[in-house]
């Protein structure tokens, strides 16, 4: 019974971990939809130059893209 | 004599007296399938055909030369070039496309947390259009290689990997969708005998899932194979062909080679890019193109059909 416990465990233990890894590569993923999202919001100049970057007060255009 | 008492010939089921005109009248339920075929593709297939071996601005005005559109196709350096490229890019990426979406489904099959929302997130770059992709990568890659004060427009290898990179991040989804459905339909007893038998996950993977997924493998091959040499959009919006080289022949002549064109882009920039009268030339381009995709997916069908497991 312990034994069986054990295997049990430990496949859930690997359950948790494919889990953990695949939300991160999960958020990899859709990085690049959610940069585009917030270069929707930033001025063409800043688009080119700070891609990666939150907008701020310089680069925040608001709607006025849209 | 028959069981019912009916005479020979005489079918007395519902289904087979509805069935009885089909029969009779089967070319009538035929023709409009067979004319939109003819009208849509076989009319418009031949006559491609034909205008390869025409010289022509337009289709009306089409004139017969024979076989010099081949021959300025085959001395195209450029067609050339992209002809390997297109090659390479295809077995590259037929390659990833498939081992990553197979690791993923295989993960995704096993019972984790979450993995309705993965499968979910994996699609989604499926749903952007060709050339929405290519534009929001030229982003991203530019992005990153501004630290490095480069541009994926500078260096060829940097349009290849990109190209790479972007029709992973788009296709694996789509071929993981049908892994999936392979991999749930490979017979729960067959695994089970398996594990009885004392096989490990890496034997049954290989002695008992691979084979019964030829199906899946075949699809997915063939789907991403054509795919990586009818690769257009994504190659027009993301690099365009960018870097160019110039390439003196042995006769002297000057050509322009665009080290990231494939044949898609190629043939296209051949018909609306230079003069008109190269259309003729591109449409021989477009014949050869043809040629190839169909024999390589048919080589590549036959091959993998060969190795399917009848369940």
């Amino acid at each position: 019974v312990n034994e069986k416990k054990g295997v049990f465990r430990a496949r859930r233990r690997r359950k948790a971990v494919l889990s953990t890894i695949f939300s991160v590569i999960a958020i990899l993923y859709v990085l690049p939809v959610g940069v585009v999202l917030i270069n929707a919001f930033k001025s063409n100049f800043f688009v080119k130059t700070k891609t990666f970057s939150l907008p701020d007060a310089e680069s925040f255009v608001g709607l006025e893209l849209y | 004599m028959f069981r019912n008492g009916s005479k020979p010939g005489k079918k007395t089921g519902r289904g087979s007296l509805l069935r009885r005109p089909i029969r009779r009248c089967w070319v009538l339920f035929l023709l409009p399938t067979a004319a939109a075929f003819a009208v849509g593709f076989a009319w418009p297939f031949l006559q491609g055909i034909y205008l390869s071996f025409c010289s022509f601005i337009t289709t009306g005005d089409a004139r017969w030369i024979g076989i010099g559109n081949y021959l300025s196709a085959f001395r195209d350096r450029g067609f050339l070039y992209s002809f390997r490229y297109t090659a390479l890019f295809a077995v590259v990426s037929l390659v990833l496309i498939n081992v990553l979406a197979f690791a993923v489904a295989y993960v995704l099959t096993r019972g984790i947390r979450g993995s309705n929302l993965f499968r979910t997130v994996f699609f989604m770059p499926n749903l952007i259009g060709g050339i929405v992709l290519g534009y929001i990568w030229s982003i991203l890659f530019d992005g990153v290689l501004r630290w490095y004060n480069t541009s994926i427009l500078l260096e060829a290898r940097y349009g290849f990997w990109g190209l790479i990179i972007l029709v992973c991040w788009q296709q694996v989804g789509y071929m993981m969708i049908i892994y999936i459905a392979g991999l749930q339909a490979v017979p729960e007893d067959m695994l089970e005998a398996a594990r009885i038998d004392g096989a490990g996950s890496w034997q049954t993977l290989r002695r008992v899932t691979i084979p019964n997924l030829m199906p899946s493998i075949t699809i997915c091959t063939f789907l991403s194979l054509t795919n990586g040499f009818k690769l257009f959009d994504q190659n027009l919006a993301l690099t365009g062909g960018a870097p160019f080289r110039f390439e003196t022949a042995a006769d002297g002549t000057l050509s322009t080679i665009k080290t990231t064109e494939m044949l898609a882009l190629n043939i296209y920039n051949t018909f609306y890019g230079q003069s008109s009268a190269a259309r003729g030339t591109a449409q021989a381009k477009a014949v050869l193109f043809f040629v190839l995709v169909a024999s390589i997916s048919i080589a590549q069908l036959r091959a993998t059909r060969s190795r399917e497991v009848q369940q």
